[in-house]
């Protein structure tokens, strides 16, 4: 009996206790709590690809806007899409022909910015191999792609010269290549070709003499790249649709002063954390600007044009394998990949 | 009697209807409001059989694949611990010291095994067959040694009664002995194989087999279509273990005990 009455006491003890360190904690919270937390996740790992976010973030653009802003990589396990999805991350970075794949499949996505203009997607081949066009690429080529959502351009540009859609899985150096295991392996034009022909340390020092490469915006086959996507369900808070809007302009901001000094974004991207040198970081963002563009278009445009035509290339060669699917990518229009309500507020309200 | 049929059909009966009822629960969604998951995120049964039966065609060459790493695996792999075993018999003052230090090799995980093989070997089928069998030696060497030396008491006895040398006493006794320890270490070995088999795909530069299947469909969004890869990879796994397990009931019928 004594010893009931000694675990109740116990218990309301505790109970107290821990209701008193909620309120203190809560309380604690509260006093800094100014800015809005806000998490953007990445297509890949820290580097100047996505060094528009690391400049914003670094300048205080996102705390200009009352943000903070918390920058996730993504190390290929965990995919942006599935961060949005479960509500890990608020923003993510991804490809067009990946989100509408995803869009097929049901999930409530849709882009709010395009930031590449153009593809950064290459095939290349050693001199030798003499493959410098899509027309010359033979049925025994070995071709390599990472896969993973990463594949559609490359099956696209296969089909459309007559050729099986099945590729080598390449894993994310270029050893396969530099070995002649793949003969004509995917590279991003700002990270694999850097690392194939440049002679920095960590590059395998080919010369582009030495390279042929096939360029997805010559094939007619390009689609878009990194974009900036939400869900619907996220959206349908208008506090959310106000963060959105800040973190645009705070974005696109950092882009601007990224782009307008590539050395210093890649200077910052190093202190973000890094896996690859600074002279590799310093190729790739001189080449990421070409890719924004930033001359000839307002950093962030929605193209209308070029979306149709990615639209257009994964209805015709994305295989999703599951009629429903299929049925629904098949009926994606443009109104349900991207709208520019909020890329217009945040350009609007400079 | 009658009570002996009974609880011999409940056996088969209670646990197909916790099958089903796994099946119904999952189908209605329990499971999505208990883990507050999406039905994207986890699609139903139903849905998971009707891609599954679109797929067919794709999803069975992938599978042929992927049994015939585990199977090779597997029968390279067993029989190198047999060997083991085996030379561990007839060496045993540090027979056995040998086999603890290769048991070692059990504690290297597939995920950092498999990218080694991909730089021993440049053909892919080759490393994922390599790390198959390397998951498959130590179970099967351990168990076939034990079955070689844990001998009944007294016969080893008999045997140097007869005046029998090393041969005849491997050949008479132990090797027969070892039989239901050596099935003992397949059936490990199947389940090992099957896991070494599809985590090696994940890493393999051939983009083929179920193991690739499901990474590139679960990256992708594409759950259904995952799932239904999920389920092919346990098909036959199953498959793999009701054969060995067939063999077995075959292999040791004439045993009392």
């Amino acid at each position: 009996m004594k010893g009931l009455r000694n675990a109740l006491v116990a218990a309301i003890a505790l109970a107290a206790l821990i209701g008193f360190a909620g309120c203190s904690g809560k309380a604690a919270a509260k006093a800094p709590a100014e800015l809005e937390p806000l998490t953007i996740h990445l297509k890949w790992l820290p580097q100047s690809q996505f060094m528009g976010y690391y400049v914003a973030d670094a300048k205080g653009y996102y705390k200009d806007e009352g943000l903070k802003v918390t920058i996730t990589p993504c190390d290929g396990t965990i995919a942006p899409e599935q961060g949005v999805s479960t509500k890990t991350a608020d923003i993510g970075v991804t490809w067009v022909p990946t989100l509408l794949t995803y869009q097929a499949q049901g999930y409530d996505f849709i882009e709010v910015a395009q930031i590449f203009q153009k593809s950064g997607l290459l095939l290349i081949s050693k001199k030798a191999a003499g493959i410098d066009s899509g027309a010359k690429i033979k049925k025994t080529t070995k071709v390599g792609n990472w896969g993973l959502g990463n594949e559609y351009e490359i099956k696209a540009l296969l089909q459309k010269n007559g050729l099986p859609t099945k590729y080598t899985n390449q894993d994310f150096t270029m050893n396969a290549f530099d070995k002649g295991d793949i003969d004509l392996a995917s590279a991003m034009t700002y990270n694999e070709y850097g690392l194939v022909i440049n002679k920095y340390t960590g590059a395998l020092g080919y010369g582009a003499e030495n390279v042929n490469v096939i360029d997805m915006n010559a094939e007619g086959v390009a689609m878009m790249e990194d974009c900036l996507f939400v869900s619907k369900e996220w959206l349908a808070d208008p506090k959310n649709e106000a963060k959105l809007v800040k973190f645009l302009r705070a974005s696109l901001k950092g882009w601007k002063d990224a782009c307008a000094d590539t050395n210093a974004a890649a200077d910052i991207v190093m202190k973000a954390g890094s896996s690859i040198s600074l002279e590799h970081q310093q190729f790739m963002a001189a080449q990421v600007k070409k890719l924004v563009d930033p001359d000839a278009v307002p950093i962030g445009t929605l193209d209308e044009a070029k979306l149709a035509q990615t639209l257009d290339l994964t209805k015709k060669y994305a295989e999703l394998s599951d009629s429903n699917a299929t049925a629904k990518l098949q009926a994606l229009t443009l109104a349900d990949l991207y709208t520019d309500k909020y890329l217009k507020l945040a350009i609007a309200a400079k | 009697m009658a009570s002996k049929t009974f609880s011999a059909a409940m056996g088969v009966i209670l646990p197909v209807l916790f099958g089903v009822a796994i099946v119904v629960l999952w189908e209605h969604q329990a499971f999505h409001r208990l883990l507050n998951v999406k039905v994207l995120q986890l699609p139903l049964p139903s849905r998971i059989l009707s891609v599954l039966l679109e797929n067919t065609g794709k999803i069975i060459p992938d599978a042929v694949i992927t049994l015939r790493t585990a199977v090779l695996g597997l029968l390279i792999g067993s029989s190198i611990g047999f060997l083991v075993a085996i030379i561990a018999t007839f060496f045993p003052r540090w027979g056995y010291g040998g086999l603890t230090v290769l048991s070692a090799f059990n504690a290297i995980p597939v995920v950092a095994l498999s990218p080694i093989m991909n730089v021993w070997f440049s053909s892919p089928s080759v490393a994922k067959t390599a790390v198959v069998s390397i998951v498959c030696m130590v179970a099967m060497s351990v168990n076939a040694f034990r079955g070689l030396n844990d001998l009944k008491p007294f016969s080893l006895d008999l045997m140097k009664s007869y005046a029998s040398g090393m041969g005849p006493v491997f050949l008479k006794l132990r090797l027969p002995n070892s039989v239901p320890y050596i099935f003992t270490g397949i059936r490990i070995n199947v389940a090992s194989a099957m896991i070494g088999a599809i985590v090696s795909e994940y890493f393999s530069s051939a983009s083929n087999g179920l193991g690739f299947g499901i990474r590139n469909k679960l990256s992708t969004g594409q759950f259904p279509l995952g799932w239904a890869y999920i389920i092919g990879a346990s098909a036959i796994g199953i498959l793999l273990y009701m054969i060995v397990v067939t063999f077995e009931g075959l292999a040791t019928k004439h045993r009392s005990n």
